[in-house]
């Protein structure tokens, strides 16, 4: 069972890192605390984990990790707190969002408020370090279903006067967006679409910006439409 | 015993009593010919006697009606065949069937308590109008609203009980305040009005609190009932699937493979229950927008096929036969990567935007060179491209070997107002 991938080179290449990536785990169920623990802990370096909130905000200060796997509901306020907690005083913290959850409003909104990507909790160990670092160095993590979020929440008409720039995903970035829906790898629609590696990150980090910075007033009524509904 | 025993002597008593009413021979309600078949007397004469009797003191309509109501409906055919041979109606009028429609029923009751009242009257065995009409409001503003026949409330359709509840208490008060008021002036009625209503009032008071209490316990009692049934809603779900689900598992631990295919499919469904984007729906329930189809379809072939399908969908629609027709297709492309390629996984992305609808499967196993296909694999891609071009859409295969495979399908969509 590979589980859902999320897009980049091919796992990894066993790149020697200087150091271990450091990793805060941030779930509420035990079971699955260790079992990450266990998948990853040689190749990462696990510093602390958190059950809720309050623990996942002390124990973020405290351990100073690179990059915190984020759950996405959590009792407290859910991943969207501890980011908000944390944008201020710790703005070199990265968060990946990790969830078992379906529901869009609450994946868009936590990469709204931050977080760096979005994988399914049934992601394979070998995938799963690789977005880490993915994420440590400041790259968005798109897995099939969080690129499937985006282009929904960005579909509809559009608004007459917003910012176009902000508020519209260019024909490129779409298509970048389909290939990943479809499950290619970063490295796999770059060949496709006959550009670098390094091409592709950018228009994937370009829809992570517009994601988190947009004020369109569509992204609010999707998620509101999304809620009722 | 002895209890026992008298029981079942009165009730044997009182099943004498229970007449059959005649369908097939009677003027009113039957009672006649139902006494007359019962004793063996022809049904006009047991009809003369009651007449004779209510002439006599109305003895007969009260006799009529008290064997009316111990009578027991018509029952169908057999009942009583040998009946009024030759005698009086020859020709009875053709009657409504036995299961008569309640309010016409309600309305010769009605008449025949009416004519009755009229004949009393006219006989001179009456206390006077100023006494009997009021009473009379009284009884039947009582029955009115005491009733639990469904008669007002086909009758007054709307607000059933409420036209029913309003119409017995206006008869009993009127009842009520013209007997009070009887005899005496128009002042001496309006003090009665006076009265009365004070009357209801301080009965309000006094009885209002343990109403209103009554009327809340209820309320609590429904709300509790339905937060109960949800409850066991819920726990019956869980028991189906997902304990199902949790037992298979523990007894298959020694297959990987099966436990992984039945966490799969537990999870797909648990999650379209609790997620769902149509809400708490019946999960068995035909899917009719492509969102719950295509999740249908997933987890379908799933199932059948021990393969993960990653599914995406964007926008939504409602099914119309191009994208059934689409589906179809997809189902078939999904299963022969299932079959064919060779990977425990495969994607599925479908997008519908407003004047198309696309679908890509996509695998990375072993796949084939689309110049030399074999006979077997043309024929499933001609049933995909066949299906997809009746709807006057397009099908395109990718294929590389050992790079995987690709479909893409498109159809093309009426334009209907915004879905995404």
């Amino acid at each position: 069972m590979t589980g859902d991938r999320p897009s980049g080179p091919v796992p990894s290449e066993g790149a020697p890192d200087a150091a271990l990536v450091r990793v805060f785990i941030v779930d509420d169920h035990r079971l699955f605390r260790s079992g990450v623990r266990a998948e990853i802990g040689g190749r990462v370096a696990v510093v602390g984990e958190a059950e809720d909130v309050a623990g996942a905000v002390d124990g973020i200060r405290s351990s100073g990790p690179e990059v915190v796997l984020l759950d996405v509901h959590l009792p407290g306020g859910g991943g969207i707190a501890v980011i908000d907690a944390l944008r201020d005083s710790h703005p070199d913290v990265r968060f990946l969002a990790l969830s078992v959850s379906d529901a869009a409003e609450d994946v868009i909104a936590t990469v709204r408020s931050g977080a760096r990507g979005y994988v399914t909790k049934t992601i394979a160990p070998d995938e799963l370090v690789d977005a880490i670092r993915r994420v440590r160095d400041g790259d968005a993590v798109f897995s099939p279903r969080l690129a499937g979020f985006v282009l929904d929440a960005f579909s509809g008409i559009l608004p007459v006067f917003p910012d176009p720039e902000l508020d519209q995903l260019t024909p490129r970035e779409k298509d970048v967006l389909r290939h990943i829906a479809r499950g290619y790898t970063y490295k796999e629609v770059a060949g496709r679409l006959h550009v670098s590696v390094k091409t592709i990150e950018t228009h994937v980090s370009a829809v992570l910006r517009k994601l988190q910075l947009s004020s369109r007033h569509e992204l609010t009524i999707w998620a509101t439409e999304r809620r009722i509904v | 015993m002895n209890r026992h025993g008298l029981r079942s002597r009165v009730d044997r008593g009182v099943a004498a009593l229970r007449i059959p009413r005649r369908a097939d021979d009677r003027l009113v309600a039957g009672v006649a010919g139902g006494v007359g078949a019962r004793l063996g007397l022809d049904p006009f004469l047991v009809r003369m006697f009651v007449v004779l009797l209510s002439l006599t003191g109305g003895v007969g309509i009260a006799v009529y009606a008290a064997l009316w109501f111990l009578s027991v409906p018509p029952d169908d055919a057999g009942a009583g065949a040998a009946s009024g041979d030759g005698g009086s109606a020859a020709t009875p009028p053709p009657r409504p069937s036995p299961r008569e429609p309640e309010p016409r029923r309600a309305l010769a009751a009605a008449c025949i308590v009416g004519g009755a009242v009229l004949i009393l009257r006219g006989l001179g065995l009456w206390l006077g109008d100023g006494f009997m009409f009021p009473v009379l409001a009284l009884a039947i503003g009582a029955g009115v609203m005491g009733a639990r026949s469904s008669t007002f409330d086909t009758v007054f359709s709307g607000r059933p009980s409420f036209a029913r509840v309003g119409l017995g208490v206006a008869l009993v008060l009127g009842g009520t305040i013209s007997l009070a008021g009887r005899g005496g002036s128009f002042d001496d009625l309006r003090r009665a009005a006076v009265a009365a209503s004070l009357g209801l009032a301080g009965a309000l008071i006094v009885f209002g609190p343990w109403i209103g209490r009554l009327v809340r316990q209820l309320g609590d009692e429904r709300r509790e009932r339905i937060r109960t049934e949800e409850r066991s809603d819920m726990a019956a779900h869980l028991h189906d699937s997902v304990l199902q689900t949790l037992a298979l598992i523990q007894r298959n631990a020694d297959d990987p493979r099966r436990m992984a295919s039945l966490a799969r499919r537990q999870e797909r469904e648990l999650r379209s229950w609790l997620y769902g984007r149509s809400g708490l729906t019946d999960p068995t329930a035909e899917p009719v927008t492509v969102v719950s189809a295509v999740e249908a379809l997933a987890q379908e072939v799933e199932a059948d096929h021990d393969i993960r399908v990653e599914t995406v969908v964007v926008g939504d629609h409602a099914l119309d036969d191009s994208l059934r027709a689409l589906l179809g297709a997809l189902r078939e492309s999904l299963v022969n990567a299932a079959r064919h390629a060779g990977v425990d996984t495969v994607d599925l992305f479908v997008e519908i935007e407003p004047s198309a609808a696309t679908g890509y499967v996509h695998d990375r196993g072993c796949g084939f060179d689309p110049s030399s296909v074999g006979v077997e694999r043309r024929g499933i891609a001609d049933s995909i491209r066949g299906r997809i071009q009746r709807v006057g859409g397009s099908a395109d295969i990718w294929s590389e070997l050992a790079r995987g495979t690709e479909i893409r399908l498109e159809v093309p969509l009426r334009i209907m107002e915004a879905s995404a």
